[in-house]
């Protein structure tokens, strides 16, 4: 099976000096479903959004459908991130529009200048983005102002502005860090029920450890720009997450744990 | 606090000493304010009042002119304004470059004054309405545009960003994000810069841009000063009732 994404030594420098992602690589199957953890500042927010080039990325490459992200401009651009749908933390709704139109930016992407600008969806995406609303349990607040939904209701309107998308990947940074526990828990089966149902790969930043356990099937762990994880919520030892959380080994485990690079195992050196 | 250095009376001593010395150089007797002002209301009294209406339907006219004038022009300098703003705010221009280019506009226009562009347009567009109107927008566009911009630096980046992730083009960003976003502020100095250009106007009339300032400046030339008082009296109204009306309207907005 091909990757639908693959990350081949992906490098960003910031403007004022900034190593944020010092060399990462891996590839993402359709069927995995993949949390990202790391410190504050380790680099996540940074690769997802290089992922479809909402920052550019410094080097490297990276390909999605075998269509480089990283070589493409303008136009191309355009059309590899209309494939690709992205949940924030802080929900990033046009919070002065009603619900639906939110829902209905998803198909931006898909329109010319002139359709776009003057919202003139079609009767088929009208249904659509109202059987997605339906679906993520809001289908009363369609013509409500996006800024009087709760919080765990925005996300849920940018869930269903994603997949208005058709997306062929879903990216998620931090989609729960501002939402009580139980509302995380329905966000969280929400994006998993969604990319599952679509055959669709899900990336996501967690900050939760044991969320990220419960529901990705790989954990990919980064530090201080570097990938020091990569492999099963299972083989994530405690070791493990203390190199990854605390930036140093603790007197206790004073060997290092290193990524074997080819089995995707970490051993102890 | 102001302590009493040495410095700070070098300073004072420097100012008050300058002020003695404008007066020497530019024949300035500040003894005459006082002595003129006697004069003045007196003539302010006996020729200036009571306010004369006779001329009523003429000056309806002007004053009527003045707000189509000031609708019109303020209307076209906020479509303008809006364009060139887009460029002029780092936030929301399509590409870098334009970004000076729309700033270096507004800071050139804003430089000079309604008047002054009155007084250039009178000489190749001729004096009336449309020399009025033509300096109104041109200094509307300066300031409105970097209002408008201002605006624009204060937009939520992570809203355009969403948008952009969606594979939105700059066109559906600003239709369907930046616009909806910002309109009751853009809306609210729209309605200032009626409110200014109303103001602005009579100044503009006087140069020859038509209009109650036109009426004005006519009165004063034929010696018809109470029928000026009643123009006075009728501006003031206008000022104050749309001033009043804006007002109103945008507190309702924001
Ligand atoms: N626009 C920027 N310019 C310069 N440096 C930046 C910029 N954005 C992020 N950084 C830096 O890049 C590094 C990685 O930041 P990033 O936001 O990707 O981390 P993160 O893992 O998402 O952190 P958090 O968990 O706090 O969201 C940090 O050192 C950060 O300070
Ligand atoms: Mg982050």
């Amino acid at each position: 099976m091909k990757p639908i994404l693959s990350v081949r030594d992906l490098q960003k420098v910031y403007p004022d000096g900034t190593k944020a992602i010092k060399g990462m690589s891996f590839d993402i199957m359709s069927d995995e479903r993949v949390a990202i953890i790391g410190r504050s500042g380790a680099g996540k927010s940074t690769l997802l959004r290089c992922l479809n080039q909402l920052i550019p990325a410094t080097s490297g490459e990276v390909t999605f459908l075998d269509q480089s992200v990283t070589r493409a401009s303008g136009g191309a651009v355009r059309r590899i991130r209309r494939q690709i749908g992205i949940i924030f933390q802080q929900f990033h709704l046009v919070d002065r529009v009603s619900v639906i139109d939110n829902v209905l930016h998803g198909r931006l992407g898909y329109m010319n200048a002139l359709q776009g600008a003057f919202g003139l969806y079609s009767s088929v995406d009208r249904k659509r983005a109202e059987a997605l609303l339906e679906r993520v349990g809001l289908g009363d607040k369609a013509n409500q102002r996006a800024d009087a939904l709760s919080g765990g209701q925005q996300q849920r309107v940018a869930i269903a502005r994603a997949c208005m998308q058709n997306p062929k990947l879903m990216l998620a940074d931090e989609p729960i860090a501002s939402l009580d526990p139980v509302t995380a828990i329905t966000i969280m089966d929400m994006l998993t029920q969604l990319t599952t149902e679509q055959n669709i790969p899900l990336i996501v930043n967690l900050h939760q450890v044991d969320v990220a356990k419960t529901y990705a099937t790989r954990i990919i762990g980064v530090r201080a720009g570097e990938i020091v994880y990569d492999g099963t919520p299972d083989d994530l030892t405690e070791e493990m997450l203390n190199w990854i959380y605390q930036g140093e080994v603790t007197q206790l485990h004073a060997s290092k744990p290193v990524l074997n690079k080819e089995s995707h195992k970490v051993v102890l050196v | 606090m102001l302590q009493l250095r040495w410095k700070n009376m070098l300073v004072i001593t420097f100012l008050v000493s300058m002020v003695g010395w404008s007066c020497v150089a530019s024949e300035f007797k500040p003894v005459m304010v006082i002595t003129s002002m006697s004069d003045a209301f007196a003539y302010i009294w006996n020729d200036f009042l009571p306010p004369d209406f006779v001329n009523w339907q003429h000056m309806l006219k002007y004053l009527l002119d003045t707000i189509y004038m000031c609708y019109i022009a303020t209307f076209i300098s906020v479509v303008i304004s809006l364009f060139i703003s887009l460029c002029a705010s780092q936030t929301t221009t399509p590409v870098k470059w334009l970004y000076p280019i729309a700033r270096g506009i507004a800071s050139v226009l804003r430089t000079i004054p309604s008047t002054v562009w009155v007084l250039l347009l009178v000489v190749s567009v001729g004096i009336g309405l449309t020399s009025g109107v033509l300096a109104m927008i041109l200094a509307g566009v300066g300031w409105l545009t970097r209002a408008f911009a201002e605006v624009f630096d204060e937009m939520k980046q992570g809203q355009m960003e969403a948008l952009r992730a969606t594979g939105a083009g700059w066109v559906h960003v600003v239709s369907q994000g930046i616009l909806p976003q910002s309109l009751p502020a853009i809306l609210a100095w729209a309605l200032y810069a009626f409110d200014n250009s109303i103001r602005d106007s009579t100044i503009i009339g006087m140069v020859g841009g038509g209009g109650i300032g036109f009426y004005l400046q006519e009165s004063v030339k034929l010696f018809q000063f109470q029928e000026m008082t009643a123009g006075l009296v009728a501006l003031l109204a206008l000022i104050i009732g749309i001033e009043f009306a804006t007002n109103m309207l945008r507190r309702k907005l924001l």
